[in-house]
């Protein structure tokens, strides 16, 4: 059986032109497939509020359809590298896709709790396939494209996909429930739809793995620990981003009395699109993470105000949304930074899925 | 978001939910960061 490295193959040895184009356009492809599964991460988020109506859930139950969705990322993460080893990262990204297809189909045929619960742990398996794979393979495909290219502008495209695509997934589905007939249907079909352009792109991607002949032993897989603080901060982080991705929508609808769906959407994109922006800014690593922390505090101050005043501020409490994703954004690149400047070369790979895994 | 819908089924409003995990998310991330860039700091 062939294994396939967990690190980018940086040296990787002279393509014809030929071949660089079909990475080139290989490198389109696994950008759209990965950006399409993680917008389905999101993508429910402002439904929830017509399905609480609709089958009178708790807000309890909507948070078991939450935690079941990072469970299920979460563990497949952890078993990500041995997934690609067996299967290549094009097949997982063509898994993931396929997996991705069959949750969202599972979602708009079965609207009862049961259905969203399934539906909503088969999409973490999905998210945790591309999640733990697509950067690798979209730094690969540059390389094979361009052997002169920077990594660094590769990486940059598949974090800002990663976060991007998170707000993606709301604002289509919010609008679409606005504005059709049939809000818990329709978004999903849309995806489908998405996700069979993506298999055929990804399945005329080549394959970028370097092939090695012989099959690495279990332990060789370099095991990071991340410093607690590093840990506590992302997870911080990320627990703000959530904070207001969770109960924007209850907000919106009952303090600031704005049912619209759209908006809900448009709420979460906002959040999301600050965090890719602040995750491109090139600043030192312990720079990044002050001025990341300065603007999650004042994001969650404005929140907490805008939310309690006497006539709750709708603008207040979008710029509060804005602060907290540039914040989260900020605080992820600078921790992880700072970890990966004290850390050697051969755990950098290891040390971001790690990150990647608190960040779920 | 876990700790804040389990808040919210016990009762407690979205405002008063909202305040309470602010500041345990405020504090983590004040304390975290101020954590990681001594470790920075102290390295040679």
């Amino acid at each position: 059986m062939t294994a396939v490295s967990a690190t980018p193959d940086v040296n990787a040895p002279a393509v014809p032109t030929a071949q660089r184009r079909q990475h080139r356009s290989g490198f389109g492809a696994a950008a759209f497939a990965f950006l399409i599964v993680m917008a389905v991460a999101t993508l429910p988020s402002p439904l929830y509020g017509l399905y609480r109506t609709r089958d009178h859930l708790s807000a309890l139950t909507i948070t078991v359809v939450f935690a079941i969705f990072a469970g299920s990322t979460i563990a497949v993460l952890q078993r990500d590298s041995s997934i690609s080893a067996r299967i290549g990262r094009r097949g997982t990204m063509l898994v993931a896709v396929a997996t991705m297809m069959i949750a969202v189909g599972v979602l708009a045929a079965w609207k009862d709790l049961p259905g969203l619960l399934i539906g909503r742990l088969v999409t973490g398996v999905s998210v945790g396939l591309a999640a733990g794979t697509a950067i690798t393979y979209l730094i690969e495909l540059r390389l094979r494209a361009d052997p002169k290219a920077s990594p660094v502008r590769a990486r940059t495209i598949g974090t800002a996909v990663t976060i991007g695509a998170l707000g993606v997934g709301p604002l289509i589905a919010g609008c679409l429930a606005q504005w059709v007939t049939q809000p818990l249907t329709v978004p999903y079909l849309v995806f489908i739809a998405l996700g069979a352009i993506a298999l055929i792109g990804l399945w005329a991607a080549p394959e970028t793995g370097p092939l090695a002949t012989e099959k690495k032993p279990a332990g060789s897989r370099p095991k990071v620990r991340l410093p607690v603080p590093a840990a506590a901060g992302t997870l911080a982080a990320f627990s703000a981003n959530g904070l207001f991705a969770g109960l924007s929508g209850l907000f919106l609808a009952t303090t600031l009395h704005h049912a619209s769906h759209a908006l809900a959407g448009a709420a979460l994109f906002l959040l999301f699109a600050c965090g890719v922006v602040s995750q491109l800014a090139t600043l030192q690593a312990s720079r990044m993470l002050a001025l990341g922390t300065v603007s999650m505090l004042a994001g969650l101050a404005l929140l907490v105000v805008s939310v309690r005043l006497s006539t709750p501020n709708l603008a207040m409490f979008l710029i509060a949304g804005a602060l907290i994703g540039a914040g989260s954004g900020a605080v992820f690149k600078g921790t992880t930074g700072i970890v990966l400047e004290a850390s050697p070369p051969e755990s950098r790979v290891a040390i971001r899925r790690t990150c990647s895994s608190h960040s779920t | 978001m876990i700790g804040a819908g389990v808040a919210l089924d016990l009762g407690a409003s979205a405002p008063n939910a909202v305040l309470g995990f602010a500041i345990l998310v405020g504090l983590g991330v004040v304390v975290a960061g101020w954590a990681l860039l001594g470790r920075q700091q102290a390295r040679p």
